[in-house]
Order: C-alpha cells, then sequence, then structure tokens
C-alpha cells in the first residue's frame, strides 16, 4: 500500500530548479533513503513533505489524500514527522519538555482546563509526562529528563529529536541525514536504534543520508538524485551496480 | 486651475521633505544591509546634524559649503563611534538585544542633551544660513531653500553612487550586505566596512538634520525621532537594504505626508504613514524592489 | 476546587502581604503619595506581565505596549463616566468590558502583524502605538469626554488597594497557571525555534496570537485601574517611552520569569518614585541619562536579562 507519493513535484528558488519533476512512492512500513550528492535538492524534497515549502507544480499524496500545500503543523497532525539536519531542539527546555510539547500538540485542552486546572488538565498532563518518560527511556535519555536540550551531548540530542519526532505519534518520520557528525560505533548504534524505531512503532522511514554503509545496510529502497532530478530507484544491490549512480555519486567515494 | 497650482506647490514641499527623508533612509538600509539591525538612534544623528550646524551657525559663522562638510564630518565620526562603542560588543548577540541597545543609545543622546547643561528640551529658533528669496515661475513659486535643498541632495547622492559604485569600500560594503561571513572569509576586514557603512549613514543624515531645519527652522533635542522612523518605512517600502529603494520610499512618505496634512489635516499625517506601513508590511513585506524569498 | 487547593500557598501569602500592607496604611506613617506609588505598582506588575507573556515568553518583540495599555485606560475611563460608576463592584465589570475591548483590538491586529519577525515586528507594533498616539490626540472629534490632547479629565477615584492588588494578583495566578499548561509550554517552544515547533504539529500562528491577545487583555486591565486611580488622562501617557519602561521591566526582571518580573515591576517604580522623593529636582532629570545607560550594559553584559532562569519546573 502506497503511504506517500510524490507526483512530478518541482520546486524553484529563483531561477534555479531545487527539485525537478520528481516523482516517487513510499509504501507502507518500508525504510526508504534518498541519496545523492549535496546540493541535490534532498532536504528541499522534505521540505516539501513536511510543508515549509510549496510545491511549484505537482501534486504529493499522503494516505490517498491531495496534501499539497498543507501548513507544516497540519501535516504533523495528520501524521508526518522530521527530524533536521542541523537539530532543531527547543534548547532551553528540559529534555523531558521537548518531548512533552510533542504529545501535547496532539492531546489538547482549552484555556478554562488550563486557567482552573480542572480534571481533565491534570489527566491529559500525567499522560503527557508517562508518554514522554516512555520514548526518553525507550532512547536512553530517562536518567537526562530534567538537564536542559542544549546542554546534552551531541548524539543525544540526536536521540532527543527523533524521540520529540516519535512522540507526535506519526506513521512516516523523515529522518535527515541522522548520522552527520558520527563516528563508527556511533553510526552501529544508531542503525540498531533505527530498525528498533520501526520495529516497535510500526512506522514507515524515509531517510535522508551521505553514510552509505548506514543507507546499503538498512534500506529496503533507494532513491538517487542529482540536480534535483531523481537518476536512478531500486534496491541497494541494484543502486550499486547502477552505472549512472556511480558516476554521479558513488564514483566519488 | 486654482488647485493644480495649488497641488504644484503642495508637491514641492513633498519633494522637499521627501528628500531630506531619503537622505535618512540611506543610513537606515545600508546598515541594514549590512549588519541586519535597525539603527534606532540614526534619527539622532539627523537631530545631531541640526545641532551642530546650528552652532556652525551661530558661533562660528561658517560659510555654507564649509558647514555642510563640518556638519557631515563630525555626524559621520559620531555614527562611528556609537557603532563601536555600543553595537560592536554585541555582534553576536540576539538580534533583539542589538534592538533594545540602540533604544538605548537614542534614549541616552535625546536626554543627555537636553539637561540644561546642554540644549534643554525646549525648540530653539534656527538661524537660516541665508535670507529666504521667493521666485514666481508662472503660477506657482520656489523659494531658494528648496532649490538648495534639492540640489546638495542631488549632489550628495551622485557623491554616494560613486562611493558606493566605484570606490574599493563601497564595493566591499556591497559584497558585505549580500553575506558578511563569506566577505570576512574572503579576508577583507569586516569592521572597517562596518565603520564606512555608519560613517556614509552619519554623513547624510547629518546633511539631512541641516537641510531639514533650513526648511523647519525649529529644533529640538527630540526632533530626529519621528523623522527617523518615518524614514525607516521609506527603506522598508522601497525594500530594505535596497539603496535606490530608500530613495524612492523617501519621496513617496515625504509626498504623502505633506499631501495628508493639505488635505486632510496634520494631526492625521503620522497614522497615515503607519497605515501605509502596514499595509506594505502585509501585502508586500520586502518593499518595492524586493524579491520575495522562502527561507528556511 | 482543585484550582484553590493547588495554589493554596500562594494565595496565602497573598493575603498575609495584603494584610501587612493594610496594617501599615492603618498605622498612619504613609503619605497619600506613598499610597498611590504602592497601588501604582501594582499595576504597572501587571501591565508588565501582560509584555512577559508576549515577548519574554513568546518572544514576539513589542514596542506598542503602552497602547493598549491606554486602551484598556480610556475605554475604562469612558465606561465609567458615562454609565456613572462610583463604586468598586461597579467598576470590577468595567475593567473586565476595558480588558476584552483591548484584547479584542489586539485580536485585529494581531492577526496580520505577528506574521512579522523580529525587527519588523519591533517596528510595526511601534508603528501601532503611534497610531494610538494620533487617534488619541484626535479623540475628542470621537466624543468630547474623551478631551483629545487636552487629556480627558474628571474620572471617579475608585481604585483601592483590594482592587489593584487582588485583581493583580489573580492574573498572577492565571499566567502561572497557563505557563504550566501546554499553551505556555508552546509559547516557550516558540521562542526556543517556531518551525521546529510547528513540525510538531504546534499551531505557531495561533499559539502567538493567544499570548498577544493575553498579554494585550492584562495591558487593558491595567490600563483601567490606573485611570481610575489617577482619575486624568493623557495621551502622553502611553507612548513610546512608557512602552520602554514595561520592556525595561521586563528585561531587568529577567525574560520569562513571573517572579523576575513581579520584583523588576516594584522595584522599577519604587526606584524611579523614590528617585523623586530623594532628589532635587535638577538632578532628577539626570534619571533618563543613567537608565539607557543600564539598559545598554544589560545587553552587554547579560544580554537575555538580569534574573533570567527559570520558572516552575
Amino acid at each position: 500500500m502506497n503511504l506517500l507519493e510524490l507526483k512530478n513535484v518541482s520546486k524553484y528558488f529563483g531561477g534555479i530548479k531545487a527539485v525537478n519533476n520528481l516523482s516517487f512512492i513510499v509504501k507502507k512500513g518500508e525504510i526508504l533513503s534518498i541519496i545523492g550528492p549535496n546540493g541535490a535538492g534532498k532536504t528541499t524534497v522534505f521540505n516539501l513533505i513536511s510543508g515549509f515549502y510549496i510545491p511549484n507544480e505537482g501534486k504529493i499524496f499522503f494516505n490517498s489524500q491531495d496534501i499539497t500545500g498543507f501548513k507544516s503543523h497540519k501535516l504533523s497532525r495528520l501524521g508526518i514527522g522530521r527530524t533536521f539536519q542541523n537539530l532543531r531542539l527547543f534548547k532551553n527546555l528540559t529534555v523531558l519538555e521537548n518531548v512533552i510539547v510533542a504529545f501535547l500538540s496532539k492531546h489538547e485542552y482549552g484555556i478554562i482546563d488550563s486557567v482552573f486546572r480542572t480534571r481533565k488538565y491534570a489527566e491529559i498532563t500525567k499522560k503527557a509526562k508517562e508518554s514522554a518518560r516512555g520514548f526518553l527511556d525507550f532512547f536512553g535519555l530517562l536518567n537526562k529528563e530534567h538537564f536542559y536540550a542544549g546542554n546534552l551531548p551531541y548524539g543525544e540530542q540526536r536521540k532527543l529529536e527523533l524521540a520529540r519526532a516519535l512522540a507526535t505519534e506519526p506513521k512516516i518520520l523523515l529522518i535527515d541525514e541522522p548520522a552527520a557528525g558520527m563516528n563508527l560505533t556511533e553510526i552501529n548504534d544508531l542503525m540498531e536504534t533505527l530498525k528498533k524505531i520501526r520495529n516497535t512503532f510500526d512506522i514507515t522511514i524515509l531517510l535522508i543520508e551521505h553514510q552509505m554503509e548506514l543507507v546499503m545496510n538498512i534500506s529496503e529502497r533507494i532513491i538517487v538524485m542529482d540536480f534535483g532530478e531523481k537518476i536512478a530507484e531500486g534496491t541497494p544491490k541494484e543502486i550499486k551496480s547502477n552505472p549512472k549512480v556511480i558516476e554521479a555519486y558513488l564514483g566519488a567515494l | 486651475m486654482e488647485i493644480l497650482i495649488y497641488l504644484t506647490q503642495q508637491f514641492i514641499n513633498g519633494i522637499q521633505l521627501g528628500a531630506v527623508y531619503a537622505l535618512i533612509a540611506l543610513g537606515y538600509t545600508m546598515v541594514y544591509g549590512v549588519l541586519r539591525m535597525i539603527n534606532f538612534a540614526h534619527g539622532d544623528i539627523f537631530m545631531l546634524g541640526a545641532f551642530i550646524s546650528y552652532y556652525g551657525i551661530t558661533k562660528f559663522n561658517l560659510p555654507f559649503p564649509i558647514l555642510i562638510l563640518s556638519t557631515s564630518l563630525l555626524t559621520a565620526v559620531i555614527a562611528i563611534l556609537i557603532e563601536k562603542i555600543a553595537y560592536k560588543p554585541l555582534r553576536n548577540a540576539p538580534k533583539i538585544s542589538l534592538l533594545i541597545t540602540a533604544v538605548g543609545v537614542s534614549l541616552f543622546l535625546e536626554y543627555t542633551l537636553s539637561l540644561n547643561a546642554f540644549f534643554t528640551p525646549n525648540y530653539i529658533g534656527f538661524p537660516r544660513p541665508f535670507e529666504i528669496r521667493s521666485y514666481d515661475i508662472g503660477m506657482f513659486s520656489i523659494n531658494n531653500i528648496h532649490l538648495i535643498i534639492f540640489s546638495v541632495t542631488i549632489i550628495s547622492l551622485a557623491l554616494l553612487y560613486l562611493l558606493i559604485y566605484k570606490s574599493k569600500y563601497g564595493i566591499a560594503m556591497r559584497a558585505a550586505s549580500h553575506d558578511l561571513e563569506i566577505t570576512r572569509l574572503m579576508g577583507i576586514r569586516t569592521d572597517n566596512i562596518i565603520s564606512f557603512t555608519f560613517g556614509i549613514g552619519g554623513a547624510l543624515a547629518g546633511i539631512g538634520g541641516l537641510l531639514y531645519s533650513m526648511a523647519y527652522p525649529q529644533i529640538n533635542v527630540f526632533m530626529g525621532i519621528m523623522p527617523g522612523i518615518k524614514s525607516f518605512i521609506a527603506a522598508v517600502l522601497g525594500g530594505i537594504g535596497i539603496i535606490h529603494g530608500a530613495v524612492l520610499g523617501g519621496f513617496i512618505i515625504g509626498i504623502s505626508e505633506v499631501f495628508v496634512s493639505a488635505f486632510l489635516s496634520s494631526t492625521y499625517r503620522d497614522g497615515v504613514i503607519f497605515i501605509i506601513l502596514f499595509i506594505f508590511l502585509l501585502f508586500r513585506p520586502n518593499g518595492i524592489f524586493g524579491k520575495n524569498i522562502e527561507k528556511v | 476546587m482543585r484550582f484553590f487547593l493547588e495554589l493554596r500557598k500562594l494565595i496565602f501569602l497573598a493575603l498575609f502581604i495584603y494584610l501587612i500592607i493594610k496594617l501599615v496604611i492603618f498605622s498612619g506613617l504613609p503619605t497619600d503619595y506613598m499610597i498611590q506609588i504602592t497601588l501604582y505598582s501594582f499595576i504597572i506588575v501587571l501591565s508588565s506581565l501582560g509584555l512577559n507573556v508576549i515577548y519574554g515568553f513568546t518572544g514576539q518583540f513589542s514596542l506598542g505596549h503602552a497602547a493598549f495599555y491606554g486602551i484598556g485606560a480610556y475605554t475604562s475611563a469612558y465606561l465609567s463616566k458615562v454609565l456613572e460608576i462610583e463604586s468598586y463592584y461597579g467598576l470590577i465589570p468595567v475593567i473586565f468590558l476595558a480588558g476584552i475591548f483591548t484584547a479584542f483590538i489586539a485580536y485585529i491586529i494581531g492577526g496580520p502583524i505577528l506574521r512579522l519577525k523580529d525587527d519588523f515586528l519591533a517596528i510595526a507594533t511601534l508603528g501601532f502605538g503611534i497610531l494610538v498616539r494620533v487617534i488619541l490626540d484626535n479623540s475628542d472629534r470621537i466624543s468630547e469626554v474623551l478631551g483629545g490632547s487636552r487629556g480627558f479629565v474628571g474620572i471617579n477615584k475608585i481604585t483601592n488597594l483590594e482592587l489593584s492588588f487582588f485583581i493583580t494578583v489573580f492574573f498572577i495566578i492565571i499566567t502561572k497557571n497557563l505557563i504550566d499548561s501546554r499553551f505556555g509550554l508552546f509559547w516557550r517552544a516558540i521562542k526556543n525555534d517556531e518551525l521546529a515547533a510547528s513540525s510538531i504539529g504546534v499551531n505557531t500562528f495561533i499559539a502567538k496570537l493567544i499570548a498577544f491577545i493575553y498579554g494585550c487583555f492584562l495591558a487593558g486591565i491595567a490600563g483601567g485601574l490606573y485611570a481610575h486611580l489617577y482619575t486624568f488622562l493623557h495621551p502622553s501617557n502611553f507612548d513610546i517611552l512608557k512602552s520602554i519602561d514595561f520592556l525595561i521591566i521586563v528585561i531587568i526582571g529577567g525574560m520569562g520569569s513571573i517572579s523576575g518580573t513581579i520584583i523588576a515591576g516594584l522595584f522599577w517604580v519604587f526606584f524611579i518614585e523614590g528617585l523623586r522623593i530623594i532628589l532635587p529636582s535638577e538632578i532628577l532629570e539626570y534619571r533618563w541619562v543613567l537608565i539607557p545607560i543600564i539598559l545598554i550594559l544589560i545587553m552587554m553584559i547579560r544580554p537575555y536579562g538580569l534574573m533570567v532562569k527559570k520558572e516552575g519546573y
């Protein structure tokens, strides 16, 4: 079943085509990676799917619903979660609060509930803490819940960002270069974490990554982009032997 | 016919006021281009220009060309000093801290100079360096103050053009307003460019202060606040960071202000200017010449 | 019920402070002027708290806060004059209505201007402040009672210790509850990173608008109390210098700190008014020379405010 579909999507900045006539499908439950040289338009694709950009041409479907032009907070509520290439945590909020915000954006109570601290307020607040602690536990961050997010070491900030994205209960998670700045041990650790996320939360993952070992090991399918266009698509095995890919990207390694 | 003459007369007055706003707006737009900050104290440089020329006239009886040169030189130096002392330590601070500091500098200048030991908070009559002479051209009249303001503005703009487009510093400044960090990495001393920008802006605002006081010969330490804010609005209108945009914006604001005063009421003019600002911020936040760029 | 139970400590503390103030006044030691300053300081705290919600917690810089304070003051004074209100129980609904009206204005202008960021928002709010000033200066064309540039005279003096103290305490508690709720969390998240907040499902525009409306509502309530304390309103009482006053209090108290705003607000009023008592008038004019220097120094040394750090949690 198709969870996400891009149909002939293009995005221009001034005269530059950052994404050009791109179409692909993400199937429910798979791990799909997008690779390509720097400036190939990968992050732009994420920004289009998560509603930060509106495509100049083409349409985007999620669960067969046309979501082109939806605002990002609405897309989050529909079940599209994401992380950012350059970590965008709420640095002056505690680790626990970072995750609670995500939970509370979906579990609502009104201003009157807040002002008078009604039963509903108390119940949802309690649930939010429990749920958030569950996610922190999953990533081994529970003992740091009272730290300010900005004070965590880099690797743990990456994990916290994943925890925060997962707390919005997404159906698909877009992960932008999770291995950036990590050493080999950390990358192996990350690989396990990503697999564990998919199995535990029954989630579809769309991944942008440069680290080839990680991509080849974890992905079921791979899309290769160059100059805003899709130049290849297939299993890791097919991609490895595709001459176009080797020329554009892998050859450079 | 009557109304046509009246309109032309008001138009001339509008261009006169617009010229002053254009001179001030240039400083805002150049500083914003390089540092991405609103130099809230820029209107006070304009005020200092008026006071410096007041002393140039009353104490030293300077001839007009020397008066312009010395006023602009002094205001340029003051603008550079303000940047070095107050803004430079905050180069990496949050944007709003810089704005608050600029507000602080503005208040400091105004209230220090309003002390009885200095200029007092009262209005002072500004002695015109020449007698007013009116010339009747056909149906309407123009006076030598108008002519001087127009010609000084045109000369200043021409010099500015040469400085920005032909001089080494000007080219570096325009590079810096594209990307300060990359300009720095290219080995250009950005501190010098910033000083240069503040200096040019300060000189133009100083000239503006002198011209304004000739047209409206009452000066006061708080006189820079409203022209400052309106000139900033002029810069926004033209597209902040864009040099010719600031000039056009200045004339638009000046002419609208004069026309609102003439046809509605002078008490409404500030309100109308801000309504223009709101309309622009809502429908064309990047100004007349600005490009709309999305950023994440 | 839960409301009173969870906050009983705060409520007892407030009652205790009230009794002390009442006793001191009863002793006859403080002059009328000092009592008036005390009531005024609570009003300033209330309005500053509003700006702290907008700027300190949510990060939306406003240079027009005094305009909303003024809208509340003029609205309530107009209502109480037209309705011939003379008692404090009549004044409570009037002040509440003035707050609602101020909030309504904030809603109208907040919609468009909250799409702007940082210094552009600053200029837009500053512009709104000047627009309000122009309207107040010409207000006698709307209704003779408002007085235009001559000022609004002859407002009944109704604001007393109980009104200013308990209304302020009440809204401090409400504000604290809001800050602790999901809305407060959204506000702080938006201040940290608006884009990230929207990526996890926060409707950032609505959240900012709520903060702005609520903050201006508090300013409107404070304005209503002010009008019936000083009995005379002038457009110049609500110009940009007043906005900067509120801003200084929020910055000194620490952005995003309720207790900081309370302390800084009280300190500010007593500092300014205290100087007026102690210093001869020639030196007094040095106040506004000193204040900007303090402001600049704070920005250089602690760009996030003096007493800043966490609140709650």
